[in-house]
C-alpha cells in the first residue's frame, strides 16, 4: 500500500475531531515533522496530556493502534481519485485560511487547480427560485464566466444547480462543495451534475468518505462557499431563508455581497432589498457592477442580428416583453416571431420565462450588413 | 311447429347474424332458451309474453324452446326480443307463415308492445349490408341511425302491432328514405372561436399546427389561463367531418349507447373530456362487454385530459398503446375486440399544486419538492407521445380590454384543409394518416434537413437542454409547419420554430 504520509496522519486527524484550527496548531508543533505522527507520538505522551488533556491523549494513543485500518480507509479516497488536501498543502486556498474555524482537511475530486483560482465568486440563492432568479443568475454567471472568474456553489437544487449548469455550459471554472461526503450524492436528481463537476470542475467536501447530510454539514457547506468566495452574488433570497444565514455569515466574515435588487411584491426577493438599503450589500443592478469590483471588465461581445431580430431587441431593451405584445409591438406574425426567438435564444441573446422574455445585457448587437 | 328468424347481435363495432329458432311442442306451458342467452336475454321470456298478449295476440299455451345459432357464441342484449315474439307469433300461426323470411328484425319491446331503443344499430346495418341481408325492420326511434345508411331497405315500427301488419301485408311501413349526411364544419356549433380569444398568439398557432398535423398538445399554465377555452376552440378549426369518417364515429357512439338518437349520425367532431377520476375501462374501454371507452369515443375527435397530473398514473400510461397504434385492443373472457381510437390528445396542467409557480402576479406556494411531484406523475414515455408544449399565461383584465381580437377560426381551418390535403397525398397508400403519425423511415423520407437546419438543431440541443428524442417529435412539427407555409423542403426557420414548442423540456423536465 502506498500513501502519503501526511495524508495519513491528517486522516487520522480527522477522526480525532479537531476542527480548532489553535488546536491543529499546536498539535503540529509538538511534532518536527507532521508525516512522521505515527513514529513520533509514542515519545510525546507527556506533552500530549500536558496541552490537551488526558482524555484527549487516550483517545489518540487508541487510534494509532488502528494503523492498518487507516491504510485501509486512505487507499479508498485514492481510488476513488480523492485528493487530500491538508490545511498545511501548498495548495490549500489561501483565502480559505481567512474564516474564523477553516476545515483541516478538504477532500477534492477533479481539477485541483481551481483551488488557486485568482478570482471566485460564490453564488448562494434559493432552492426554489422564481424566474427573475433565474434569467439574473443566467446573465451574471455568463459574466463571471467570460470575466474568467470561477463559480463556487453548493450544488443543491435551484441557484446552486443553475449557478453550476451554466458554468459548465459556457465552459467556465467550476467548484461545487458538498454537503457530504464524496461518495454520496446530495440531492439526487443532480447526480449528473455531481460527475460533470469532478470531470469538468472541482467538488470538494470537508467531510469522510461516506457521511451523510446532517443540518450542521450544510451550515459547514455554506462556510467553506463563504470562505472559497471573494465575494458573494446572491440573485433573491427570502426572509428566514437558508440563503439569509449564509448572508449575514457573509456579513460577519467581512466577505463582500452582491444582491440583485428585486421587485417590491416579491417575497424572494425581501432580503435582498433590505440588504441593499442597509448597505451590507452591494447592489448588483448589472454584471458590470460586480466585475467593477474585482477591478475587471466586461468586453461585450458584438451580435450580428436579422432586422427582424433587431426590431425585437428593439422592444426588449425596455423591459421584459410578453410574446403577444412583442408580436404586437414589432408587426410580426407569431411565426416569424418564433423563429426569430429561436435564433437569438441559440445565441444567447434573450432568455425566456413562460411567455416572457427578456434581453442578455452581456452582448451588443448590430443589425447584419447586407 | 318451427320458424325461424333473422336478428344480429353486436360484437364489437361488428354484427353477428344469428337465426332465431322457435319450436311450439305440446307440454308443459313454459319456455326454454338454449344458444348461450345471457340473462339480459333470458328476461325477454316475460317481455315478449307481455307484449304478444298486450297487442291482442294469443300466447301459445305450449312448451316453446327457443335456440340462438350458432350456439357456441355469447348472445347479449334485449335487442333479440322483437324477433323472438315475431318467432313465436309466426310459430303459432297468428300471422302467415315464413312472412319474415328475408328480413331481419331488431328490436326491445316495452310490455305494452312498443319498441324501443336499440344501441349499435349504424353498426348491425353495415355488417348486414355487406353480408347481403336486404331488409331490416327497426324500431322507429332509431330511424334516423338507420337512414344514413344506404342500399338497403328499413322499415321502422313504433310496435309490435306494426310489424305484425306489415309482414302479413295488412298495412305495411313506408320504406325509410335515406338522408343525405352534412358534416361541414361551422364555428356556430361550438358556440366558440378562436376570434374571441384574445391574445395568445403563440398558443393559437401552436393549436393551428397542431390540428394541421395532427400532434397531440400540452398546455402548461396557470389556473383561469383560458386552457380550456382554447382547447375548445380546437373543434372550430378542424376540418369537415367526411361521411367515412362520420360513420366510424356513429358506430363507436352507438355502440356505447351516447348517440343523439334524433340526430341519426354524428356530424361534428367529438370532444371528449373525461374527469380525472376515470378508470383505466372507462378511458380504453372494457367492463364485461368489453364496451368502448373515451378513447374510441373521441374517435376523430378531440381527448381534452384537463389537470393531466390528477390523473392516476396507470391511466395515464394506458392512453400509450392507442396514442401510438391508433386503435385499443380489448380482451375479455368471451371475446376480444378492437376499437379505432385515433384522436387529437389536448392536455392542460397547472406548472404546480397551487397553479402559481411562474406566475408574474401571484406568490407560489409550494416546496421545490412538491411542484418536482407534481411534474413527476407525468411519465417520460407518456410525454415523448406529445409533440407541442406551451406555456399559457393568463392576461391582466387590463390588458384584456386593449388587445386585438384574433383571427376567426374559419380562416384558419382552411389553412388546416389545405395541409390536410398535401399529407393525404403524402401519405397515399400507406398506414401514416397525418405528419405526426410518421415512422422513423417516414421522417427519413420526409423530412430531409439541410446543412443549416441541421446546425441550428444541434444547437438548440447545446443551447435548451433538449433531449434527442425531442428531435424527432421537432422534426415531425416542423414538416407541418413547412406544409402550412407551402414548402416542400423543410427549412432553417421551420426548425426555428418548432423548436419553439418544446418550452417545458428546456424548463420542468431537466
Amino acid at each position: 500500500m502506498k500513501y502519503e504520509n501526511a495524508d495519513l496522519t491528517y486522516l487520522l486527524i480527522s477522526y480525532l475531531k479537531i476542527t480548532d484550527v489553535k488546536r491543529l496548531t499546536k498539535l503540529r508543533q509538538l511534532h518536527d515533522e507532521i508525516g512522521d505522527f505515527f513514529n513520533e507520538l509514542p515519545s510525546l505522551k507527556a506533552e500530549y496530556e500536558r496541552e490537551f488533556g488526558e482524555e484527549f491523549t487516550q483517545k489518540t494513543f487508541e487510534l494509532i493502534e488502528n494503523k492498518p485500518f487507516f491504510e485501509k480507509e486512505l487507499n479508498r479516497y485514492y481510488n476513488e481519485g480523492i485528493v487530500l488536501v491538508d490545511y498545511d498543502d501548498s495548495r490549500y486556498p489561501e483565502r480559505l485560511k481567512q474564516i474564523h474555524n477553516p476545515p483541516v482537511l478538504l477532500y477534492a475530486k477533479g481539477d485541483l487547480s481551481l483551488l488557486e483560482s485568482e478570482n471566485t465568486i460564490g453564488v448562494v440563492g434559493p432552492r426554489k427560485i422564481t424566474d427573475y432568479g433565474i434569467n439574473s443568475t443566467k446573465i451574471f454567471v455568463e459574466a463571471f464566466v467570460k470575466a474568467d472568474i470561477t463559480v463556487v456553489s453548493g450544488i443543491a437544487i435551484g441557484t446552486d444547480g443553475l449557478a453550476h449548469r451554466e458554468t459548465l455550459r459556457l465552459g467556465g471554472k467550476t467548484i461545487a462543495v458538498l454537503p457530504c461526503g464524496q461518495n454520496l450524492v446530495y440531492p439526487s436528481q443532480n447526480a449528473d451534475l455531481y460527475r460533470a463537476i469532478a470531470e469538468k470542475g472541482l467538488r470538494i467536501s470537508e467531510y469522510p468518505l461516506d457521511l451523510g447530510v446532517a443540518k450542521y454539514t450544510f451550515a459547514g457547506r455554506n462556510r467553506i462557499i463563504n470562505g472559497l468566495s471573494d465575494a458573494l452574488f446572491v440573485p433573491e433570497a427570502a426572509k428566514g431563508s437558508g440563503t439569509a444565514i449564509t448572508m449575514s455569515h457573509a456579513v460577519s466574515e467581512g466577505n463582500t455581497i452582491y444582491a440583485v435588487p428585486g421587485s417590491v411584491f416579491s417575497k424572494e426577493s425581501e432580503l435582498t432589498n433590505e440588504y441593499i438599503n442597509s448597505g451590507k450589500a452591494r447592489m448588483a443592478s448589472d454584471p458590470d457592477v460586480v466585475l467593477k469590483g474585482y477591478g475587471l471588465g466586461l468586453k461585450k461581445e458584438i451580435v450580428e442580428l436579422t432586422d427582424a431580430e433587431m426590431q425585437v431587441v428593439r422592444i426588449l431593451k425596455g423591459g421584459e416583453t410578453h410574446f403577444d405584445d412583442l408580436a404586437e409591438k414589432s408587426g410580426l406574425s407569431a411565426s416569424e416571431l418564433l423563429v426569430a426567438i429561436s435564433a437569438m435564444e441559440c445565441q444567447g441573446v434573450i432568455n425566456s420565462n413562460g411567455n416572457y422574455y427578456i434581453l442578455n445585457k452581456n452582448k451588443k448587437y448590430k443589425g447584419k450588413t447586407k | 311447429m318451427l320458424t325461424k328468424t333473422k336478428a344480429y347481435a353486436l360484437k364489437g363495432l361488428e354484427g353477428q347474424a344469428v337465426e332465431i329458432e322457435v319450436d311450439l311442442t305440446p307440454g308443459v306451458p313454459a319456455m326454454e332458451m338454449v344458444g348461450l342467452p345471457d340473462a339480459v336475454v333470458k328476461e325477454s321470456k316475460d317481455r315478449v309474453r307481455s307484449a304478444i298478449i298486450n297487442s291482442g295476440f294469443d300466447y301459445p299455451i305450449k312448451r316453446i324452446t327457443i335456440n340462438f345459432a350458432p350456439a357456441e357464441t355469447k348472445k347479449e342484449g334485449a335487442i333479440f326480443d322483437l324477433p323472438v315474439a315475431i318467432g313465436i307469433l309466426s310459430a303459432y300461426d297468428q300471422i302467415p307463415t315464413n312472412c319474415q323470411d328475408g328480413y331481419v328484425l331488431l328490436g326491445e319491446l316495452s310490455l305494452d308492445g312498443s319498441l324501443r331503443k336499440i344501441n349499435g344499430l349504424m353498426a348491425i346495418l353495415i355488417s348486414g349490408l355487406q353480408n347481403g341481408y336486404k331488409k331490416y325492420i327497426v324500431p322507429k326511434e332509431n330511424q334516423a341511425e338507420a337512414s344514413f345508411v344506404d342500399g338497403i331497405e328499413v322499415y321502422p315500427a313504433s310496435n309490435l302491432s306494426e310489424v305484425v301488419n306489415h309482414l302479413s301485408n295488412v298495412s305495411p311501413i313506408p320504406r325509410l328514405e335515406t338522408k343525405k349526411f352534412n358534416g361541414k364544419n361551422e364555428t356556430s356549433k361550438y358556440g366558440v372561436d378562436f376570434a374571441d380569444v384574445k391574445g395568445q398568439l403563440k398558443a393559437k398557432r401552436a393549436l393551428e399546427i397542431a390540428v394541421a398535423g395532427g400532434h397531440n398538445v400540452l398546455m402548461v399554465g396557470p389556473p383561469g389561463a383560458g386552457k380550456t377555452m382554447l382547447a375548445k376552440c380546437v373543434l372550430t378549426i378542424m376540418p369537415d367531418l367526411s361521411f367515412e369518417e362520420a360513420v366510424e364515429v356513429t358506430k363507436i357512439h352507438s355502440v356505447a349507447g351516447v348517440l343523439d338518437a334524433s340526430q341519426g349520425i354524428v356530424t361534428s367532431r367529438p370532444f371528449r373530456s373525461p374527469h380525472h377520476s376515470i378508470t383505466v375501462p372507462a378511458l380504453i374501454g372494457g367492463d364485461r362487454r368489453a364496451k368502448p371507452g373515451e378513447v374510441s369515443l373521441a374517435h376523430n375527435g378531440v381527448l381534452f385530459l384537463d389537470e393531466v397530473p390528477e390523473y392516476g398514473r396507470t391511466v395515464l400510461d394506458s392512453l400509450r398503446q392507442p396514442l401510438e397504434d391508433g386503435v385499443v385492443t380489448i380482451s375479455r373472457v368471451l371475446q376480444t375486440v378492437e376499437y379505432p381510437a385515433c384522436f387529437t390528445l389536448i392536455g392542460s396542467m397547472n406548472p404546480c399544486p397551487c397553479g402559481n409557480y411562474g406566475s408574474k402576479n401571484k406568490e407560489c406556494t409550494c416546496s421545490p419538492s412538491q411542484i418536482r411531484n407534481y411534474i413527476g406523475r407525468i411519465s417520460g414515455p407518456f410525454l415523448d407521445r406529445i409533440d407541442i408544449q406551451i406555456e399559457v399565461d393568463g392576461i391582466s383584465f387590463g390588458e384584456f380590454k386593449d388587445k386585438a381580437s384574433g383571427e376567426p377560426s374559419e380562416k384558419i381551418r382552411e389553412r388546416v384543409v389545405k395541409v390536410r390535403e398535401i399529407e393525404r397525398e403524402r401519405f397515399k397508400g400507406s398506414k401514416t394518416r397525418t405528419n405526426s403519425e410518421m415512422t422513423n423511415e417516414d421522417i427519413k423520407k420526409y423530412c430531409e434537413v439541410d446543412r443549416e437546419s441541421q446546425n441550428l438543431l444541434e444547437l438548440s440541443f447545446a443551447k435548451l437542454g433538449l433531449s434527442a428524442r425531442a428531435g424527432f417529435r421537432i422534426l415531425r412539427v416542423a414538416r407541418t409547419i413547412a406544409d402550412l407555409e407551402g414548402s416542400d423542403s423543410i427549412k432553417v426557420e421551420h426548425i426555428a420554430e418548432a423548436i419553439q414548442y418544446r418550452s417545458l423540456d428546456k424548463k420542468y423536465w431537466k
